[in-house]
């Protein structure tokens, strides 16, 4: 016992605690290397990113977020993010900076990709121009909404004038303007295509089962605009034979109500609303169950699964909530779809 | 030297100390006798200034112990020295640094001069070569020794022996006598002896109360307590079991 | 009318009854506060007591640091055992090292090592300060003008306020240390994707709130600890009961403590 003197004990046992957390700080979580350098960015939006969120280069870790202010000449977020000292003279000028969610529910961070590596390196404190703001859902929705507003206004108007006057002249303005707001809704739809793809990709981020359903149904997408596309053709070229046609047309209409063909199937099937709000009901169970838990030692021994992937959308709830509601117009566009159609 | 007055103490209703009044003399060697749960040990802990009286006071050179804070209280305690019952000694410390304990804490002397002192003090309980075993390597006789030591060593105006020789064997208790009449013979000090051998402590003590009921009952030279008709010095003195206190 | 009144103080015994366990509960409260109060704040007055210092960081952290790396290790590897049981049916074996190691970082390593040096040394403290009152050592202590509680339980307080949650971490890297060796080498984890998974997943905030804890959790037993001994009556009796209080007390003290940071922490 008194081999090693009591004082050489509480040394050597000080010494070995304090090693570990240096070891722990420094080789394993990483920390601390901290004499990096600054760089900047600015965005219009830098929601789910917080100081502390990391940053990465090609999937490793080179840096975090230091702060973000707000800098109100611009309205933009500028987010300072301190990257590691070896990384100094690496990152080149035109470098994109983009932010990023990982796993199901995870949280979000920066991705620098870099620029061409011959262009000139950036300095500490210096800018990252190139800025891939994160999509925003609700705009490419919202667009949609009034797209397919202004094609209820006009099919209301196609459906009276057929029922009500039948005279050829009118009939032919109208499919003639049909024509006309169909190919505006196609270039439309082209050219938000590009959104369209990218709110797909971030629901399937967030809702596997919804990318699931969205990319079954995409194909039926295409084909009814297709459809719609050839059906107004041809009423464009047949317009002397315009009783079979008006009839052709009627009993198209009728199919469409009641749900035979592909767009009607579109129009009525319920199923792609139902299996969005399933998923939404799921999410809300598993979120419910992680706020309701027991403690945390009996949450980890429950489930530790479930509690490790729902403990970053506890503290992302706000962010994880707006997501549910961002991805829930989209099982609505089914309804206003169904409502325009019918 | 010490006075106490009309001293008051009940725990839970039950009465201790009931206006217990004496005075000890500088100097002497007074002993305060009793039966077991007399109350004695409270009275010696009032004195010491460890609990407090319900009423009362403890008059040191003109000061009331009870109204002292800790503060002043302390300055007075570095005068006393203490033999506990069990010897009291720091189980964490051997004997050597329990006898030098007091010195290290109260005074400044260097180690080089507590260490004489030390060795002076165990030479004279005859412990020198036990200096470096620990208390629960002692005997009980061994352990007062100790304690007593550790008592003495700061050469304190007033002494206190907390039953100095409960639990020794006869010859242990006579060697403890002897100590205690040397040692108050080498200096000046005043000993209050609280005890129930009253045979052992007529021998050494230049007067003897009798604490009964929480009162001092009788006070004398031994010589005339052993000489007094009082029934309950007698049964005292006798340790017979007839007579007026009676033993539930 | 004689019932009546039997009822009126049998209901006022009742009464009485509560009222001196409620009274008694608070006031031992008060005075564990007051005792810590008084230790703490002595600590920092002279005299410093170095040694005696020194002594109980050696009893309370050297000598319990073989027992934590023991019981740290099993615990480790039992978590990831466990970990794997239910990462596998989701094919996230990956997650074993992120989960451990949060585990050990938050709840096992402070809770479970509190536990342990409570068993350990919450117990022999209030045992030894127990014998000390019992024995008159603290009326000595008092009656040479030294301050017992800052010579008994300023020491003991700091020295586990300082020492648990070196203690904690050394629970939880020997807890990592197990969960490593059973994962790559039993369950056929990837050494890489276990050590990602801990760089990913544990956050610089989970592993100073368990420091947090822990520091709490010191104080916690050695404020139990101590003012059970340093109060205990009732001779070697006394001071066994007053040792199982102080261990029962504090183990249940510091799982509602437990509870109550988690709660506010997280």
């Amino acid at each position: 016992m008194n081999k090693i003197s009591l004082e050489l004990r509480v040394g050597i046992f000080f010494l070995v605690a304090l090693g570990i957390i240096a070891y722990v700080w420094f080789k394993v979580l990483d920390y601390g290397s901290s004499n990096g350098f600054l760089l900047k960015a600015k965005f219009r939006s830098v929601e789910g990113i917080s100081p502390g969120s990391q940053v990465q280069i090609a999937g490793i870790k080179v840096g975090s977020v230091r702060d973000i202010t707000f800098e109100p000449d611009s309205g933009r977020a500028v987010v300072s993010m301190e990257i590691n000292a070896s990384y100094k003279n690496v990152i080149p000028e035109g470098s994109r900076l983009m932010v990023k969610t990982r796993g199901l529910l995870g949280d979000r961070f920066l991705v620098i990709e870099p620029g061409k590596p011959n262009a000139r390196k950036l300095k500490p404190g210096e800018e990252i121009k190139l800025i891939s703001e994160p999509t925003d859902t609700q705009k490419v929705l919202e667009s949609l909404a009034v797209v397919s507003q202004d094609l209820q206004v006009i099919t209301a108007e196609t459906r009276r004038q057929l029922v009500d006057e039948k005279g050829a002249q009118k009939v032919d303005r109208i499919l003639t303007n049909t024509d006309a707001v169909t190919k505006d809704a196609r270039d439309i739809v082209a050219a938000n295509k590009e959104k369209i793809n990218e709110t797909v990709n971030n629901a399937e981020n967030a809702f596997k089962g919804i990318n699931d359903v969205v990319s079954r149904n995409k194909p039926k997408v295409n084909k009814s605009v297709d459809d719609m596309e050839s059906f107004s053709k041809n009423l464009d070229k047949t317009g002397s034979k315009f009783d079979r046609l008006a009839s052709d047309l009627d009993s198209l209409t009728q199919d469409v109500k009641s749900g035979r063909g592909t767009l009607g199937k579109l129009v009525t099937d319920e199923s792609l609303h139902r299996e969005a709000q399933g998923l939404i009901r799921d999410f809300r169970g598993l979120s419910q169950r992680v706020q309701n838990g027991p403690g945390t030692l009996g949450r980890l021994i429950s489930d530790p699964e479930i509690y490790f992937e729902a403990r970053r959308a506890i503290r992302n709830m706000n962010k994880t909530a707006e997501e549910v509601s961002e991805v829930t117009p989209i099982s609505t566009l089914a309804i206003i779809l169904g409502s325009v159609f019918r | 030297m010490i006075e106490v007055e009309n001293v008051h103490k009940r725990f839970n209703h039950q009465k201790v100390l009931d206006g217990t009044s004496f005075r000890i003399n500088s100097g002497s060697v007074t002993s305060l006798m009793g039966r077991s749960g007399a109350g004695k040990s409270v009275l010696l802990k009032i004195m010491i200034g460890l609990e407090k009286p319900d009423s009362g006071a403890i008059w040191l050179d003109g000061k009331n112990l009870v109204t002292l804070n800790l503060a002043q209280l302390n300055k007075i305690r570095v005068r006393f020295g203490i033999l506990f019952q069990e010897g009291a000694l720091f189980d964490s410390l051997n004997v050597r640094e329990n006898v030098a304990f007091p010195l290290k804490e109260r005074t400044k002397l260097s180690d080089r001069q507590i260490s004489e002192m030390v060795d002076d003090h165990l030479e004279q309980v005859g412990l020198l070569n036990h200096g470096e075993k620990f208390p629960s390597e002692l005997s009980g006789g061994m352990r007062k020794r100790a304690g007593l030591a550790r008592a003495l060593v700061t050469k304190p105006d007033l002494v206190f022996f907390d039953e100095p020789t409960s639990g020794l064997d006869p010859i242990t208790k006579s060697t403890i006598y002897r100590l205690i009449q040397k040692t108050h013979a080498q200096r000046e000090m005043t000993y209050v002896i609280i005890s129930h051998d009253i045979r052992g402590v007529m021998d050494i003590s230049d007067e003897i109360m009798v604490l009964n009921d929480g009162q001092i009952v009788a006070k004398g030279k031994p010589e005339e307590l052993s000489q007094s008709v009082d029934p309950l010095v007698r049964q005292f003195l006798t340790g017979s079991p007839d007579g007026p206190i009676k033993i539930d | 009318m004689k019932a009546l009144l039997m009822m009126s103080t049998e209901d006022n015994s009742l009464i009485k009854m509560a009222l001196t366990v409620v009274s008694g509960f608070l006031s031992q409260l008060g005075g564990a506060l007051i005792m810590t109060v008084m230790a703490l704040k002595s600590f920092f007055w002279p005299p410093y007591r170095i040694r005696e210092f020194l002594r109980h960081l050696d009893f309370i952290g050297s000598q319990s640091a073989f027992l934590i790396i023991i019981t740290g290790a099993f615990t480790g590897m039992v978590t990831a055992l466990q970990g794997y049981n239910g990462m596998h049916r989701y094919g996230a074996e990956s997650l074993v090292g992120a989960t451990v190691a949060l585990a050990l970082a938050r709840e096992l390593g402070p809770v479970l090592s509190a536990l342990m040096v409570t068993g350990r040394v919450g117990s022999s403290m209030t045992a030894e300060l127990g014998s000390m009152r019992n024995t008159q050592q603290i009326d000595a202590l008092s009656s040479m003008a030294v301050d017992p509680i800052h010579y008994l339980v300023s020491p003991r307080m700091v020295a586990s306020i300082i020492t648990l949650p070196f203690l904690a971490c050394i629970y939880g890297f020997s807890g990592m240390v197990g969960a490593y060796f059973v994962s790559t080498s039993y369950l056929d984890i990837d050494p890489g994707a276990f050590m990602s998974g801990i760089r990913n997943y544990v956050d610089i905030s989970d592993i100073t709130h368990g420091l947090i804890k822990a520091v709490v959790f010191g104080l916690i037993m050695s404020m139990v600890a101590c003012y059970k001994g340093f109060y205990a009556t009732g001779g070697s009796r006394g001071v066994g009961v007053a040792t199982t209080k102080a261990v029962v007390i504090s183990s249940v003290l510091i799982l509602i403590s437990d509870y109550v940071m988690t709660a506010i922490m997280f």
